[in-house]
């Protein structure tokens, strides 16, 4: 185990041997650090925080912190990181909240550029790139190879479809579609991810079904309930568009366009209204 | 004061006795800590900054500068990772309230005025000379330029670049910004005016 003599690192962190913990890192009691992982300098690891393998941690990280939530009240919420994720310089990613399911969740061989910041009880899957400066507020689901270029915000409770392609400084407000191009200071669906889709190796026939798909559905008068449906009959031979189809319906469940807003805990009946934005990532 | 002994904290620095000071944090000369702070690893506080009670300032907030002009801080805030607070060029001091929050990177122009229950959002910056009034919020990515009056409760949405002043109880939306509306989420006119 590498670890640097400057490092803090309190009694009860669990650190693999093959970990390289940098100068300046400070480690909390309840964090645990897998094989292969590299932290440099001045990387802060707080809370019950697991990390996996072989990622690599760049400066001046806090991974774990508390959340920036009102309804935080100190609970011990945990944060898990899997494996080869590339952290850059300046990343947040708090902790989740127990009324939000307690955990904040981040897959495998995901980047997260500089400043970037991960808010409580987020899910980020696997294979996603979050660019520079993105927010993500709490509750926010980026399913995998999902792209989020620079100074991305996504509002809280919205979900990123996979493969879906967000533009630069875009304003996600309601769930993003998959393996769609999004764009715009309210987002909205612009065109199909064809680029991210042939490098992901889909089929050219998927490919063309999504095309045709975006067109019923984005650029037709027909209502969304028979557009869905036309989508179904003419490409539910293809699992893109049996996907796309299943995450508008479940968008349309939800509430305000965002399916998981099914998950906003009930305000309790005595007490005074909620406020309706409840953190501001 | 429980302070790691990686921190540096000048003899001159008066800090209350149950303050906790992270790893690595520099507190210099002429600061003021009341009680009940936290301060996390590699906080900086420099040149002549009063801080009140109960504020918490997570990991790399950096309040002020060497040599700088004078910071007061009032009670109860939260700064996030990376929050900056810039210190006065000249004349009077950046003062912040109580009960704010600020997001990470958040950054406070030199000379600001922040009034009290004021929410920022991350990545939003406050040019110089700023006033925030009580109750504003403001989400994340927005830019305000200096010398901009925000006013009491109002609303700035997201991304939101604000070029003019911000009256009281006003919704701000778009790029470039105008007003869209009262701000729906605020409290009623009758409630805004009165005490925080």
């Amino acid at each position: 185990m590498a670890i640097h003599p400057s490092a803090v690192v309190e009694a009860g962190a669990r650190i693999h041997a093959s970990a390289e913990i940098g100068p300046f890192c400070v480690i909390g009691p309840k964090v645990t650090i897998g094989p292969g992982t590299k932290l440099l300098q001045g990387v802060t690891i707080t809370g019950r925080t697991t990390i996996g393998a072989r990622n690599v941690i760049h400066p001046f990280c806090v991974i774990g912190g508390d959340p920036q939530d009102l309804k935080f009240k100190g609970e011990d919420s945990t944060t898990s990181i899997g494996d080869e994720n590339v952290i850059r310089e300046g990343v947040t990613i708090n902790k989740g909240t127990m009324t939000g399911g307690g955990q904040t969740v981040i897959g495998n061989r995901n980047m997260f550029m500089a400043l970037a910041h991960v808010a409580h009880d987020c899910v980020v899957e696997d294979n996603c790139i979050l660019a520079n400066a993105c927010l993500l507020a709490g509750h926010v689901r980026i399913e995998s190879a999902a792209i989020l270029s620079g100074w991305v915000v996504v509002h809280h409770f919205a979900t990123v479809g996979q493969q879906a392609f967000i533009g630069g400084a875009s304003r996600v407000n309601q769930d993003a579609p998959p393996f769609m191009i999004i764009q715009g200071m309210s987002a909205e669906v612009r065109g199909v991810n064809v680029v991210g889709l042939k490098r992901r190796g889909v089929k050219p026939e998927a490919v063309n079904a999504l095309r045709e798909a975006y067109r019923i559905i984005w650029r037709s008068a027909l209502p969304k309930p028979e557009a869905l449906a036309e989508v179904e009959k003419i490409g539910g031979q293809f699992a893109e568009i049996r996907t796309l189809i299943e995450f508008l319906r479940a968008s349309d469940l939800g509430h305000m366009g965002r399916r998981r807003e099914i998950r906003r805990p009930a305000p309790a009946p005595s007490a005074p209204p909620p406020e309706p934005e409840e953190d501001i990532e | 004061m429980k302070s790691h002994p990686t921190a540096i904290i000048d003899p001159a620095a008066s800090v209350a006795d149950d303050v906790e000071i992270g790893p690595f944090c520099i507190v210099g000369p002429g600061v003021r800590v009341g009680p009940a702070c936290r301060l996390g690893p590699r906080v900086t506080l420099q040149g002549p900054v009063t801080v009140g009670r109960g504020n918490v300032f997570h990991a790399h907030a950096t309040i002020g500068a060497a040599g700088g002009g004078r910071i007061e801080i009032g009670e109860g805030n939260v700064f996030r990772e990376s929050a900056h607070v810039d210190a006065p060029k000249t004349g009077a001091a950046t003062t912040i309230g109580s009960q704010n929050h600020f997001g990470t990177w958040v950054g406070v122009g030199s000379g600001s005025r922040i009034g009290s229950s004021v929410r920022i959002g991350s990545l939003s910056a406050l040019g110089e000379n700023c006033v925030v009034e009580d109750r504003a919020s403001i989400e994340g990515q927005c830019v305000i330029e200096d010398n901009r009056l925000i006013g009491a409760s109002s609303f700035i949405r997201a991304q939101v670049p604000v070029t003019a002043d911000v009256p009281p109880l006003m919704q701000v939306d778009g790029n470039p910004s105008e007003f869209r509306s009262l701000d729906p989420a605020g409290p009623a006119p009758a409630a805004a005016g009165g005490a925080p």
